[in-house]
């Protein structure tokens, strides 16, 4: 186009040049170089012959190029060199060519300032006809008011219409409906401004189609700057618009494709800088274009992800790969999504990068969906690894092929050695079968398994565990998997044995204790009995007990007494602890405590549940004891009294120390040479005063003693004396001593008081079981024997193998003062002597062949006993005789 | 006479035997205190001049064992003869332990006391 343009320029008929902004001629017209003699260069640069001397042609070329920076049209006159070396004054006019507000080029017009005109009019006519007929593209010359004033042949050929037709060009569509305004508009401009015009528009062609123009309207005017004519040249641009045409339309088209594109899209230039975004992508961020060039420096990536989708970018834009990341984008109202962006290089034939291309899909949804999925994996294998049991998963043909952590950390052994639980030892062996079995069967059968077994822990201990199993069926009704779980019960199971052992414990106590224990419902009268209840009702364990079954068995006063508690135990809750008595089948009676407590129980039901038991033989027992306990309130008296006596010793002691001085004094003073008889009146007057008190002691023993009479009776001997044996169970079992008893047969009974003679028994046992407790060589056994005595008497011994006492001291046993042991019990025989000796019996020692002593005692049968009954401690510490009768 | 100067104390908590052994002890030829107590001897002015205790065992308060303690801790080595009506030749033993001289059961001769007193000053 250029050199077609070069062509019409060099064609005008004046002289025209065209300049860059920097003040550069980059062309000049055939005419203007003819009349200066200076021809385009090879390289199109030309200058300009400016004819003056130097300094004043340093300011004309800094004019010229002050005047095109100021981008306004101007005029001015240059000295020129003409070729024939003449020098002649050029005025230049100059208008910028605009592109976008932009000055592209600039077009200068230069004439000869002493130019003669008019005087060669028509011949100038004559040559401008036969100038313009000879350019070859259209050139149609008008007037300055728009007239068309003449065509040239090209011209006239292309549109088809005679000169007279054309000259009313602006009405018969010659030019374009549409492009009409904007030309018209255009070349006033110009006409206002005496510049030219240089505009594209379409005109008809003869054959009736329209061809883009480029259209370059010059003004010719006179030498006073009058514009005479416009000469206007159309240069075909056709094919070149057309194709910009088809060009921007497709790029209209590919806008609109990129706009309708529901998803969004955005438009990089090579280097990265943000060329476009899609409507729809603006409208998610709600931004404009603008806003988004510096998109790294914004908010619309997510914080989190925006470092990553920055390196994605800049990391594709400098390798050229494509780029495929997920982040999320900040949408108009604040919310962030999650987008899939897809950058894609479009690339140029020569494999250039000329933009890229960025796909935004919104994968929110599918997003939020993995992540919904993910964590319900995650909470799912949580759960399975979070279950208080082992999960093993079975193929329907019995191989394990997966577990939770569960089974593996208890086994800890890989799933591949679990699978043969038969056989690799971690089930139990006594279980074994009943796991195949069981297994097997629900594997064979598809139905579900429940059974129990232990399980080898990776420690070596045994745990038993609950297995169950169900199998997975899919929609055929096929097993696919088998799930198993397997729960460790293996302290519910020890729970099971201990409760089982201490409800076996509880029976041993119950039927120990002679303790049953019962719950009886009250509103539906249902009785539940522990196995010691039976027993003491008598009743067969197996027959079905109801409130008559214990109704039944009551005597009347008990039927009442049970009713009342019936009726308020219905009444709320309560305690109560009363007495019955039962009358049995075979009319014996039992007495039975009952403790019971009426409450709700757990299913919301009144309740009364208690204890029953059998006190008939501790109450037979009780009666007993209660008779002789007020006895042995007395017994207990006496069987002190060996410690009593010490202090008895010590008081008797004092006043006979007071005696024994006194008179010891008394004797000194008198055999001295003078007798001192006030002293001896005083030791003598002392001494009498001390025995009395001596004499105060002994009334107070005897006190002891005396305190209530006892009544003499008919006594058994082997009687009281198995009860002193049983009331001295305790010191016996305490010093490890067993008693062994040789009673006499149909033993006559014998007259005494029999709380006197139990003490004596007591004092000889208590003597034998103070002998024996040094004894470690041998069993601590003491021998208690009755017999009747051929003399109308009934005698008892005591034996033991203790330390006994030697020949010598058997003389002295029965000394009051006299004792082998530190306990001082010494007087305890002594006391024995009086007390026997008051029964008319005696009382008699002597030591035993290997080891230790006897004492016995005889009392006088019942029949020979005499009256009195009175019985006295009576002095006998003179008494040397080892017998005393 | 030298042994003229010399003290007997007796501790004893019965009349019987304050009132008698004076008599005696004098006879011997000793000066003689009576106390009814051991705190009673204690706090007198008479520990640090006393040549011999004739001391009880069984006394209410501080018993006779229990004084012989007190004044070994003072230091006070005064040579003790007990004297007791509690007749166990088992508890002689343990009350000899401490250094006593004697242990007389009452009642005791006066022979028995004579024959002690002199070991004690010979």
């Amino acid at each position: 186009m250029q050199t077609e343009l070069g062509r019409v320029l060099d064609t005008l008929p004046g002289m025209v040049f065209s300049a860059l902004p920097d003040g550069r001629i980059d062309f000049v017209n055939k005419d203007l170089a003819d009349f200066s003699g200076v021809p385009m260069t090879e390289t199109n640069t030309w200058e300009w012959p400016v004819h003056a001397e130097p300094p004043e042609e340093s300011v004309i070329v800094e004019r010229f190029r002050s005047k095109l920076s100021l981008g306004e049209p101007f005029e001015m006159d240059v000295p020129t060199l003409r070729a024939d070396g003449e020098s002649r004054l050029l005025r230049v006019r100059c208008n910028p060519m605009l592109t976008d507000g932009k000055v592209q080029k600039w077009y200068g017009l230069a004439t000869e300032c002493d130019l003669a005109s008019g005087d060669s009019r028509s011949e100038h006519e004559t040559d401008f006809q036969r100038i313009v007929d000879s350019i070859p593209v259209p050139v149609a010359v008008t007037t300055p008011t728009g007239d068309v004033e003449a065509l040239n042949n090209p011209a006239l050929e292309y549109f088809g219409m005679t000169l007279e037709e054309l000259k009313n060009w602006k009405a018969i569509e010659v030019v374009h409906p549409e492009d009409l305004q904007h030309i018209i508009a255009d070349q006033l401009e110009a006409h206002s401004t005496g510049t030219f015009y240089n505009v594209e528009s379409r005109h008809l062609r003869s054959d009736g189609l329209y061809r883009w123009h480029n259209v370059l309207g010059l003004p010719f005017k006179d030498r006073d700057g009058n514009i005479l004519r416009w000469f206007h040249l159309l240069v075909d641009i056709d094919d070149r618009k057309r194709a910009e045409l088809a060009l921007a339309a497709r790029e209209r088209e590919a806008q609109l494709v990129l706009e309708s594109i529901p998803a969004g899209i955005g438009v990089l230039a090579p280097d990265g800088e943000v060329e476009a975004i899609n409507g729809p992508l603006l409208r998610y961020y709600g931004r404009t274009l603008e806003e988004l060039r510096d998109w790294g420096n914004t908010d619309v990536v997510h914080p989190d992800d925006m470092p990553r989708m920055i390196t994605a970018v800049s990391d594709a834009i400098t390798s050229g790969s494509p780029y495929d990341t997920e982040v999320r984008l900040r949408r108009a109202d604040g919310a962030h999504r999650w987008f899939q962006i897809t950058g894609h290089p479009l690339k140029s034939e020569d494999d250039n990068i000329v933009r890229w291309y960025a796909l935004h899909v919104d994968i929110n949804d599918r997003k939020r969906a993995e992540e919904a999925l993910a964590e319900r994996e995650r909470e799912s294998r949580f759960i399975i690894d979070g279950i208080a049991g082992m999960i093993a998963i079975f193929s329907p043909d019995a191989k394990l092929i997966g577990g939770n952590q569960q089974i593996i950390d208890y086994f800890q052994r890989p799933i591949e050695e679990l699978d043969n639980w038969a056989t690799n030892g971690i089930t139990h062996p006594d279980d074994l079968q009943i796991c195949i079995d069981s297994f097997m069967g629900a594997i064979a059968t598809g139905e579900p398994y429940d059974y129990e077994t232990r399980f080898l822990r990776h420690d070596g201990t045994w745990r038993w565990f609950q297995l169950r199993g169900l199998p997975l069926r899919n929609t055929d009704g096929q097993i696919v998997r088998w799930y198993g779980l397997l729960t460790d019960i293996d302290d519910r199971k020890r729970t099971e044995e201990s409760l089982r052992r201490s409800e076996a414990f509880l029976a041993d106590a119950q039927r120990l204790s002679k303790t049953g224990s019962f719950s009886l419902k009250l509103g539906t009268d249902e009785v539940t009995w522990s196995a010691e209840t039976y027993r003491i009702f008598d009743v067969d364990p197996s027959a079905k007990v109801t409130l008559r079954t214990i109704l039944s068995r009551l005597d009347h006063d008990s039927f009442g007494r049970v009713q009342r508690v019936l009726q308020r135990a219905r009444e709320g809750n309560g305690d109560f602890d009363y007495d019955i008595t039962l009358v049995m089948p075979d009319k014996s009676m039992k007495h039975v405590r009952v403790l019971a407590h009426s409450e709700r129980n757990k299913d919301g039901e009144q309740e009364l549940t208690g204890a029953v038991q059998d006190v008939t033989e501790s109450r037979r027992a009780e009666e007993t004891l209660n008779e002789v306990r007020s006895e042995l309130a007395y017994v207990t008296r006496v069987t002190s009294l060996g410690v009593l006596t010490a202090s008895i010793a010590h008081e008797v002691n004092q006043p006979l120390a007071g005696i024994v001085t006194n008179a010891s004094t008394c004797l000194r003073v008198l055999t001295a040479e003078p007798p001192n008889m006030e002293v001896a009146k005083d030791t003598a007057r002392r001494m009498i005063r001390d025995a009395n008190r001596a004499a105060e002691v002994i009334v107070r023993l005897r006190a002891l003693f005396s305190r209530k009479p006892p009544t003499i009776e008919p006594i058994d001997m082997n009687e009281i004396a198995s009860e002193v044996i049983a009331l001295a169970l305790s010191d016996l079992q305490r010093a490890r001593v067993s008693v062994a008893t040789d009673f006499g047969h149909s033993l006559p009974r014998v007259a005494g008081a029999r709380v006197q003679l139990q003490q004596v028994i007591m004092n000889l046992l208590r003597n034998a079981i103070e002998a024996l407790a040094g004894i470690n060589d041998r069993p601590k056994q003491i021998v208690i024997k009755t017999q009747a005595d051929p003399t109308g008497e009934v005698q008892i011994s005591v034996s033991d193998d203790g330390v006994g006492f030697g020949s010598q001291e058997m003389g002295r046993i029965f000394d009051a003062f006299y004792t082998t042991k530190p306990d001082g019990m010494g007087i305890g025989l002594s006391v024995s002597r009086s007390i026997v000796e008051s029964h008319n019996g005696r009382l008699w020692a002597k030591a035993n062949n290997n080891h230790g002593a006897t004492v016995a005692f005889a009392i006088p049968i019942y029949e020979v006993a005499r009256e009195s009954c009175d019985v006295e401690v009576r002095d006998r510490s003179d008494s040397i005789s080892g017998t005393v009768r | 006479m030298m042994t003229e100067r010399l003290l007997v104390s007796v501790v004893d908590d019965d009349a019987s035997v304050r009132e008698s052994l004076p008599d005696l002890i004098r006879i011997f030829g000793y000066r003689v205190r009576t106390f009814s107590s051991a705190d009673e001897f204690l706090d007198s002015e008479w520990v640090s001049r006393t040549n011999c205790l004739i001391l009880d065992v069984a006394m209410p308060g501080m018993s006779g064992p229990e004084l012989e303690e007190e004044l070994i801790r003072r230091g006070d080595r005064i040579p003790i003869v007990f004297i007791t009506a509690h007749k166990d030749e088992n508890d002689r033993i343990p009350l000899m332990q401490n250094g006593a001289v004697a242990c007389l059961f009452k009642p005791f001769s006066d022979v028995a006391l004579q024959e002690t007193l002199d070991r004690v000053f010979a």
